[in-house]
């Protein structure tokens, strides 16, 4: 009686569940290749004045300069193109270019200027200095600032030595300026600075108003090394806008102060990657660019714009010796300290002095250049192509975590992306550059600096050292991405208590990402787990690979003893020395340029600061020629024709990231790709290549001769080999020498010069 | 409210994300967001590009308010007291009101191209005429029901079609001030609600102090009209800062509760109807026309005046074309933001959407989604549109990923009529074959007993100690105070036999939680830590045991620990019986049956916890009033106890901080000076 009674209840409940049964098959994403008309998007040319692109020189007006070499001024070398002279009281110079007579002072007469005693001292003398009290409180003392200051002048062959002795502080510097060959040097041996119980040396600046200009007297800029490249305008004052321009090369060293992280939705700035500034006065007249060989990793460049809070334009570089530091006691409270030893650095600056038509900043690129190629860091490693070369990055595997284990996500397998390279070859595109991202356990985020072995979902050893053999077979570079600094939390490869670096104020360098948190290795340890994996690399047959994070990020050490930002630099150049086979950085400064194959993600942008009147293709011009560089990924374009354009005005080769799988699978992972599915972008891939291919495979290992503005928006550049591009970012028709060029298209003549 | 709090979460979570840089670099200083599926906020294309400022040649001062009219640029420039008119390349056409005006704080023109001007110092709106001849002055209205009292700041002033005047004044708590367009008073309009939070009721409460002033309804900060005549209003500290306002006066706008957290300054309607606002942290959302939030962009300035952030902004507005210009009062300039052929391409897409044009805006959506798999608007017109097409399996698909249960439930229910409508009569003849073997068998073993072997394991089985303890668990639905009985004094149950019961019902809890259905699962598994899951359940069980011992001994309880812990556990019988079918049921129902759901779901929570109420009563054999007073103190003991847990935590680590930090001193000290 009572088993049927539950017989019958089961039987309801069957019924139920199964009366309402059904099944769900999730098909697959549906593919769609409709074309999209983008007709109703608004013809305007206003962005292009704005300072993300270049501007048209309108003032080319005659530069009278602002200095005079008066009696007072003794000369003391002289070089083909240059006569240099030196006032003996504060040590002001005054340069003369022989070839166009122009005159360059680091200062000049001030009277009748609207400048109070602190600032005359500061223009008149070559050096300023801001210095620390017994009380920790900064303050700054110029040569002529105070009347006991004392300066001896000793000469040697073309140069001088220069010894000061502040009134005020009492602290003495050795300073050395001498020609060699055109190039004006200045430099400052660390040993020479002599400080005192009562006062500790802070910062220096060094001829801060060498080349100012006061508002717009003399048609020009300052060149500044933001991002790609940025150019400041000499202006009248503008009230709304008195914003200085002042930043560490190479960034910040976190290991003294960390910038507060950005909230909300901004970006990280753009970082200075090379260490100069430049100045002209007269469009393709004169000009100065300014490198810093020595020191350069404790140097911060600054510009301020007439009314900042002068009436000039200055530009200048700024040392650091020694700052104050937060020295955390508990989690919610710290004391303010000041570094008791000095940052051990020499300082050499280099002026190099541009004429004519090299006075622009296309001079000082080219003149950088050659610059670099002197001091070994850039040679030619361009390989002869028919078309430019085309990055592809895959991401093999990315990890979110889950509540018992981490879910891995499989994105790409090593036979994917086999059949992927096979399919862009069969397109006809045959010049790639292949990097296989997150290919080990521990996905994209969360393995460095633990990679090998390769993660088996993706496939095994085999597979992808022969891979890696048969592309090399047609001529491919395939590359395996790493990063040897940052050290994730949850990984292996590396001690917590010996291989990680620490900052001044002894913390670790901590990254608190939620799931992802990560610290930074010691450089040494860096180097040394480098060195184990390359002969892992070589057992895969992996003859090329690419670094992340290397690139840019410049820290100095303090877990035991002091490793300075400059050893630092010293280290990571022998680390990428060991590796015999091609590497390629994401961003590279330039102290790691003559270990580079290929420069990834180039910076295509300026920070933009409204004080900017322009933004230059600076690195590009550096790197062209000599490095193949690469823009950053095509997929998260927003104004697509826009940023291909800029590759070409650039001379910069296009890039893609692809996955098998579906981005969306990636949603809840750090990665922030939310486009990348092969098949959705085959078609829009070779049309990006060929569009770009059919400009810049006719420049492909040339460097720039000349960039100039024909019109708001419309480029055109002239490579060595005597091509001409016209870019046309603007909406309207334009017509050079009889050829038509649409709105937002480009030309270029072949051989026909102009 | 939730909802906002959630939206702040996933904003930092998906910002924090959005830092480990992977190169999506462009030409904005910023990242642009957009809804991702389970309502995060993920990363996409840059949305509009800054390009430049407007008034190179014209000085603002502290300008206020910006109004766009045929793409010629209308300024209240405050502190210059005036109206800057300036054409689209930003010369200036003519200056208005020069020596009326004293402080201009809003500007509207309307078709006529009149220009309306609140003014806040002389407490009236001005009318002007395109040439800028002072046509009237909107002063104080002098109707009755206006009030005496009722203040008459206009700050910021827009004008339908009909020429009715909508005026937000300072202090007006009223409404919306509405004039006729002689100037009399139609009425207040748009009401805010005084919405307490539950601080300020506690504090109410406790205090004792009824503080007027809070209740008041907060009063709007700006305000716009769109083409059909609808009026906007952004407030501030309210539930829904962001109203569109019927004729009556009503908000008809969803957005689902992603509402900007900081305070709104300005809110603008482009030409097709979408919704511009902007906070006072300049970020800028966009809003499609019904209130589906599109895009999230911008910040505030650090101080290097970076093109594209701006650092007070006091307006926003488009143009023809759809580009936004921001109006920034300190940094006194006009940012233009041009839009980008992404944006023109979901701007298309969701032209196509509204107008029910389901199966036409496939292909944009399309490549919408390839240009961003996570775009949940895309891929909830994706899912119309197949369901239009009667492609339910695919509108499901998308419907999922665009996290829209309603669009799910309605695709999955036409599925599975369907295949009821085919499978309905095999499934009865089957049921009915079932029936037939069953009771076949039923009757064989009867006369041949056949069954004999199954049936010796099967009560050999339930003689084992432990599993005959398990199975106590059953007894519960039935007689449940008997079982009581069992388990205090019969001791059939015992501390491993319970606690294997709370570890499946724990199991229960996660299947539960990853596992239900689609539509019914509202859990956010993603932030989900084992340990507190752990301490949700096992613990509150444990704390609840503890405390009621602890009670209970004190008011002459006879429960020991033991049967506490033990009877608590199989108290929770129809939960832990239930739950795990429910579960699966979950799978095959709609949106149709979500009261079936919730009724199964409420009758299993409220049976267990009426299981509790007599597990108190019978184990300490109590009365009924004794029992409530018990489990009240029990509660009340349970918190006190995570309080002192809590306290005593804090101060050991106060204490050790203290220790520590003092020695850090003294060590960075020493070495540093």
């Amino acid at each position: 009686m009572r088993n049927s009674h539950k017989i019958k209840i089961l039987i309801f409940f069957a019924l139920f569940v199964i009366a309402i049964t059904g099944y769900n098959v999730f098909a697959g994403n549906q593919e769609h290749k409709d074309v999209i008309n983008i007709n109703n998007i608004y013809k305007s040319n206003t962005a292009y004045l704005s300072n993300g692109y270049t501007q048209k020189e309108t003032n080319l007006q005659q530069a009278i300069s602002l200095s005079k070499i008066t009696d007072e001024y003794k000369k003391f070398a002289e070089s083909n193109n240059l006569e240099v002279y030196v006032k003996e009281d504060d040590l002001s110079i005054r340069v003369l270019d022989k070839v166009t007579n122009y005159v360059w002072g680091s200062s000049f007469n001030t009277e009748g200027e609207n400048l109070n005693r602190v600032w005359r001292a500061i223009v008149n003398s070559a050096i300023t200095i801001d210095y620390y009290d017994n009380q920790n409180n900064m303050k700054s003392e110029s040569i002529t600032t105070d009347a006991k200051s004392q300066v001896t002048v000793s000469y040697f062959d073309n140069g001088f030595i220069g010894n000061i002795t502040f009134g005020i502080s009492n602290i003495q510097l050795e300073m050395k300026v001498y020609l060699e060959k055109d190039n004006l040097k200045v430099e400052i041996i660390n040993d020479t600075i002599e400080e005192n119980e009562d006062f500790k040396i802070g910062n220096i600046r060094i001829y801060p108003f060498f080349g100012a200009v006061k508002e717009d007297n003399i048609p020009g800029y300052i060149f500044l090394p933001d991002g790609t490249g940025a150019l400041m305008r000499f202006e009248k004052i503008n009230k709304n806008d008195l914003v200085k321009y002042k930043k560490p090369v190479y960034n910040y060293d976190t290991a003294l102060y960390e910038p507060s992280k950005n909230n909300g939705l901004l970006k990280d700035d753009e970082q200075i990657y090379f260490p100069i500034f430049g100045m002209v006065h007269g469009i393709n007249q004169n000009g100065f660019i300014a490198s810093i060989d020595e020191g350069a990793s404790y140097a911060f460049i600054a510009a301020n714009p007439a009314g900042a809070p002068t009436d000039f334009n200055y530009a200048y570089t700024e040392f650091s010796y020694r700052s104050k530091f937060n020295q955390p006691t508990s989690s919610n409270s710290s004391i303010e300290l000041l570094q008791k030893q000095k940052n051990k650095f020499n300082i050499l600056l280099n002026y190099q002095f541009l004429q004519n038509d090299d006075a622009n900043y296309v001079g000082m690129a080219l003149k950088y250049q050659q610059h670099l190629v002197s001091q070994g860091l850039l040679s030619k490693n361009i390989e002869n192509r028919e078309d430019i070369p085309m990055r592809i990055e895959f991401l093999g595997l990315e990890k979110t975590p889950g509540l018992f284990l981490d879910e891995k996500i499989k994105m790409t397998t090593v036979s994917q992306m086999s059949d992927i390279i096979h399919d862009i070859r069969l397109k006809g595109i045959n010049d790639l550059a292949v990097v296989y991202k997150g290919w080990s356990k521990g996905g994209l985020t969360g393995s460095s600096p633990y990679y090998f072995p390769i993660d088996k979902k993706l496939g095994r050893e085999e597979n992808l050292s022969s891979l890696s053999k048969e592309l090399e077979k047609q001529n491919i570079d395939f590359f395996l991405y790493s990063d040897y600094i940052e050290a994730y939390e949850k990984t292996k490869g590396y001690n917590k208590y010996y291989d990680l670096a620490k900052k001044i104020n002894s913390q670790l360098f901590y990254y608190d990402m939620f799931y992802y948190d990560y610290y930074l290795l010691k450089p040494t340890s860096s180097s040394k787990i480098f060195k184990n994996d390359i002969k892992n690399y070589q057992q895969y047959n992996i003859n090329n690979i690419a670094l992340g994070t290397i690139g840019k990020r410049l820290f100095s050490d303090y877990s035991s003893g002091t490793v300075s930002r400059e050893d630092s630099i010293k280290i990571y150049q022998n680390m990428l020395n060991q590796y015999n086979g091609n590497i390629a950085l994401y961003q590279a400064n330039n102290y790691l340029l003559s270990n580079l194959k290929y420069y990834f993600d180039v910076p295509m942008y300026s920070s933009q600061y409204q004080r900017f009147s322009d933004t230059v293709p600076f690195i590009p011009i550096v790197l062209n020629g000599y490095i193949e560089s690469y823009a950053p990924y095509g997929n998260f374009f927003s104004d697509t024709t826009d940023e291909l354009l800029r590759m070409i005005d650039f001379g910069v080769n296009p890039s893609f990231i692809f996955t098998h799988e579906s981005s969306y699978y990636l949603m809840n992972t750090p990665s922030e790709i939310f486009t990348s599915r092969y098949e959705d972008w085959k078609d829009e891939m070779l049309r990006q290549y060929n569009y770009v291919n059919d400009a810049l495979k006719f420049v492909h290992g040339e460097t720039v001769r000349s960039r100039e503005l024909l019109e708001t928006g419309i480029v055109k550049i002239t490579y060595s080999n005597d091509v001409t591009i016209i870019v046309n970012y603007s909406n309207d028709l334009y017509e050079y020498n009889g050829i038509q060029i649409d709105g937002k298209n480009y030309y270029v003549f072949e051989k026909s010069g102009d | 409210m939730k909802k906002r709090l959630l939206l702040f979460v996933f904003m930092i979570i998906s910002i924090l994300l959005i830092s480990n840089d992977l190169g999506v670099k462009a030409n904005a200083p910023y990242y642009t967001v957009t809804v991702g599926p389970k309502g995060y906020l993920v990363p996409t294309q840059t949305a509009y590009n800054p390009v430049g400022i407007l008034n190179h040649n014209v000085t603002l001062n502290g300008p206020e308010d910006l109004y766009i009219k045929n793409n010629i640029f209308y300024i209240a420039d405050s502190k210059n007291k005036r109206i800057v008119v300036l054409d689209e390349d930003g010369n200036l056409l003519k200056l208005i009101g020069e020596t009326i005006l004293t402080n201009p704080t809003g500007v509207f023109v309307n078709d006529k191209n009149e220009i309306f001007v609140a003014d806040k110092e002389n407490k009236v709106v001005f009318k002007f005429s395109e040439e800028g001849n002072l046509l009237y002055t909107y002063d104080r209205p002098t109707e009755p029901i206006f009030g005496k009292e009722s203040p008459y700041v206009p700050t910021k002033v827009v004008v339908d079609r009909r020429g009715n005047l909508y005026i937000i004044g300072e202090g007006s708590t009223s409404g919306i001030i509405q004039l006729n367009y002689a100037g009399e008073f139609l009425g207040y309009f748009g009401v805010n609600n005084t919405s307490l939070s539950w601080k300020d009721k506690l504090a109410d409460f406790v205090l004792g102090d009824k503080n007027d002033f809070f209740k008041f309804p907060p009063s709007s900060a700006n305000l716009s009209i769109d083409s059909q005549n609808l009026v906007y209003s952004v407030t501030h500290n309210v539930f829904d800062p962001i109203k569109k306002l019927n004729i009556q006066g009503l908000n008809v706008l969803n957005t689902g509760g992603y509402y900007p957290t900081e305070k709104i300054m300005d809110i603008s309607i482009g030409k097709n109807g979408d919704i511009y606002v902007i906070t006072e942290n300049s970020l800028i959302f966009e809003y499609d026309n019904v209130g589906n939030l599109l895009f999230v962009f911008g910040g505030e300035d650090n101080g290097n005046h970076t093109l594209g952030l701006t650092d007070n902004p006091s307006g926003i507005s488009t143009d023809d074309y759809g580009n936004l210009y921001v109006l920034d009062r300190t940094y006194n300039n006009i940012q233009m933001y041009q839009k980008t052929e992404f944006v023109n391409l979901v701007h298309q897409g969701i032209e196509l959407y509204l107008d029910g044009k389901y199966i036409e805006s496939t292909s944009i959506w399309n490549k919408v989604v390839q240009m961003n798999s996570s775009f949940a608007l895309a891929h909830k017109a994706l899912g119309k549109s197949y369901y239009k097409q009667k492609q339910y399996h695919k509108a499901m698909n998308e419907f999922k990923i665009a996290n829209d249960k309603s669009g799910y439930s309605d695709a999955y229910w036409k599925i599975r009529h369907s295949w009821l409508k085919s499978n309905l009569g095999y499934i009865i003849i089957g049921l009915f074959l079932f029936y037939i073997i069953i009771n076949i068998i039923k009757v064989i073993d009867k006369r041949s007993n056949f069954l004999y072997i199954w049936k010796d394991i099967i009560a050999k089985i339930k003689n084992i100690k432990i599993v005959s303890e398990l199975l106590l668990l059953f007894r519960m639905i039935k007689h449940p105070l008997d079982t009581f009985y069992d388990i205090k004094h019969q001791h059939k149950a015992s501390y491993s036999s319970a606690s294997i019961w709370l570890f499946i019902l724990f199991i229960e809890y996660l299947i539960y939680i990853y596992f239900t259905g689609f539509i019914f699962n509202n859990a956010n598994t993603q932030n989900l830590v084992l340990i507190v899951e752990v301490g949700k359940i096992v613990g509150i069980f444990v704390l609840w045991a503890f405390s009621n011992y602890l009670v209970s001994t004190l008011s002459d309880g006879e429960g020991w620990f033991k049967d506490i812990y033990i009877a608590t556990v199989y108290a929770f019988a129809p939960l832990i019986l239930g739950l795990l079918p429910l579960t699966i049921v979950s799978h095959f129902l709609t949106f149709n049956e979500l009261f079936l759901y919730q009724f199964v779901f409420n009758l299993l929570i409220y049976w267990s916890l009426i299981l509790l109420f007599l597990m108190v009563k019978e184990i300490h054999n109590y009365s009924v009033f004794e029992t409530i007073k018990n489990i009240l103190i029990t509660i009340f003991g349970m918190i006190i106890i995570s309080l002192i847990a809590f306290i005593i935590y804090m101060l050991i680590n106060q204490l050790f901080d203290f220790i520590l930090s003092i020695i850090k001193e003294v060590v960075a000290r020493a070495k540093f000076s």
